[in-house]
């Protein structure tokens, strides 16, 4: 009896040992079922970590950078913000503890799809109602919608979205 | 009575050893900002500054690395000295102002306004590259409070032991050199930079969804403004040079900025628009791709100023006054000196 309790004493500990390192595992990795998940943000088809670090695979699995990164040296720190160039869109980092991590990404042009909502660039005000709701912060020119970790703001012009922006919250 | 002694005095001695090792060890471990991160060092050096000045700057990165107090004296005699810091808010800078004027009263202020975009505490890091040089004082105590972010408490900045304690796993040679004094680490609040590293883009800082400048930040421009007002002392406005997507100042907020300087009859000088006439080359005047200005750059840029300064407001010529020319001579030598420059 006691040689019972003590195996299955063990079988619980190592169960819940594998849980733990199963939930530290897929907290580092994207997840694919739940985009809205705290610390998580949905981007051209893929799932990120919004505190995730930005390495270089990170950045080609975003596709062919189409210019040069550009730089914005951080004052008084060693550090500095880069800006990425895509086809369609950009990368902004910024540098903590010798990492990158996504500061911010602007979508420019209609050929890349930034989320399952399936809302682009040239689609009309009424359209990202319809997809995202009621804006956190409705203006003339933008609606904003808060996420826990980001923003994501459509700019308008005549009714049509101009640009898209996702403003992480940095910490 | 005696035995009432005999428990105060051991009492009153370990309390007292006990707030010395505490004072001790928060000096001990505060970062000396003297050979890196200098930026930390510059509010404190103002304390170490003698005579009076006829211009006193504050304000962020873009005056203490955008002007140079020792060509100003220079090329026109006039005296001056930059109060920055890095990312130096706009209370920050009142407070700092407020500090001055009860030490000095300069013939004007000169405040640059990139800082007016932020409405919000910001940084910590930032913050104690400011707050923690300030001597204590009532104006201290107010930028403190003003400044902190949620994650700051008060205490760590009046106790620094506090906010310092796991530095001592990271303290250097420099920690105990300069524990009880440090070097200038500026001059006259400039920030000498030498490097070469241009290459700017063409790109245009990213829209944003309001350009309205924060309400916090333009009551603490109009404090400053009635400070200098009651004060006898003229307030400038300068927009220094910029060229990075980065660190854009917007048609808007340049409009609102024009606006206030109108309605309260203040000079407002964007040397932004006037980068070609000042002769600022973005390939070899600035160090950090358009972010800050050189030496190079800084130096041309002072020259202008000092021509506007000159040409529309009357200043006494120090280089004629014998006290003030063997003081500033000094400062020109070591300013060359530092600079590399044989003059």
């Amino acid at each position: 009896m006691k040689k019972t309790l003590q195996i299955a004493t063990i079988c619980m500990l190592l169960i819940l040992l594998v849980g733990s390192l199963v939930s530290c595992n897929q907290k580092e990795d994207p997840i694919q079922d739940d985009p809205n998940e705290a610390g998580y943000f949905e981007f051209g088809n893929h799932l990120f970590a919004v505190d995730g670090e930005v390495t270089e695979a990170t950045l080609a699995s975003l596709g062919t950078q189409t210019k040069e990164p550009e730089e914005a040296p951080n004052c008084a720190f060693d550090s500095q913000n880069i800006l990425y160039s895509f086809s369609g869109f950009e990368v902004e980092t910024y540098a903590k503890n010798g990492k990158n991590y996504f500061y911010a990404i602007y979508l420019l042009d209609d050929s890349i799809v930034a989320d399952r909502e399936n809302i682009v660039v040239g689609a009309s005000k009424e359209a990202v109602i319809a997809a995202y709701g009621e804006a956190t912060d409705a203006k003339e020119g933008s609606l904003t919608y808060e996420r826990e970790d980001y923003s994501l703001v459509f700019f308008l012009r005549d009714g049509k979205v101009t640009r898209i922006h996702y403003l992480f919250k940095v910490q | 009575m005696k035995k009432k002694w005999k428990i105060l005095i051991p009492c009153i001695a370990v309390l007292l050893v006990f707030c010395l090792a505490v004072g001790f060890l928060g000096k001990l471990f505060e970062p000396k900002y003297v050979a890196e991160q200098k930026e930390g060092g510059m509010i404190r050096d103002y304390y170490k500054e003698t005579g009076s000045h006829d211009i006193l700057f504050v304000g962020d990165c873009e005056v203490y690395e955008n002007f140079v107090p020792a060509v100003l004296y220079e090329e026109y005699g006039i005296t001056s000295y930059i109060r920055g810091s890095a990312q130096q808010l706009v209370w920050q800078s009142y407070y700092l102002l407020e500090e001055m004027l009860k030490k000095e009263t300069p013939k004007a202020v000169v405040f640059n306004v990139l800082a007016l975009k932020y409405g919000e505490p910001q940084n910590e890091a930032y913050n104690r590259m400011t707050l923690d040089g300030m001597k204590f004082s009532l104006s201290k105590w107010n930028a403190i409070r003003a400044s902190m972010t949620k994650e700051e408490s008060f205490a760590s900045y009046l106790l620094p032991l506090l906010r310092f304690h796991d530095r001592w796993k990271e303290l250097t040679e420099e920690d105990f050199a300069y524990l009880f004094s440090q070097p200038t680490v500026s001059y006259q609040g400039y920030l000498l930079q030498t490097e070469v590293k241009g290459g700017v883009s063409d790109r245009e800082g990213v829209p944003l969804t309001d350009y309205t400048l924060p309400a916090s930040s333009m009551a603490y421009l109009e404090k400053m403004r009635a400070l200098c007002e009651e004060k006898g002392v003229e307030l400038i406005l300068i927009k220094a040079p910029t060229n990075n997507w980065k660190y854009w100042w917007y048609d808007e907020w340049d409009a609102q900025v024009k606006d206030y300087a109108e309605a309260h009859g203040l000079s407002y000088y964007n040397f932004i628009p006037l980068c070609g006439e000042i002769g600022i080359d973005w390939n070899t005047d600035t160090y950090d791709k358009g972010v800050h200005l050189n030496v190079y750059g800084a130096e041309k840029l002072t020259s202008y100023f000092g021509k506007i300064l000159t040409e529309t407001r009357s200043f006494v010529d120090h280089r004629e006054e014998p006290e003030a020319a063997a003081l500033w001579d000094t400062y020109l030598e070591n300013y060359y000196l530092a600079k590399g420059d044989s003059k």
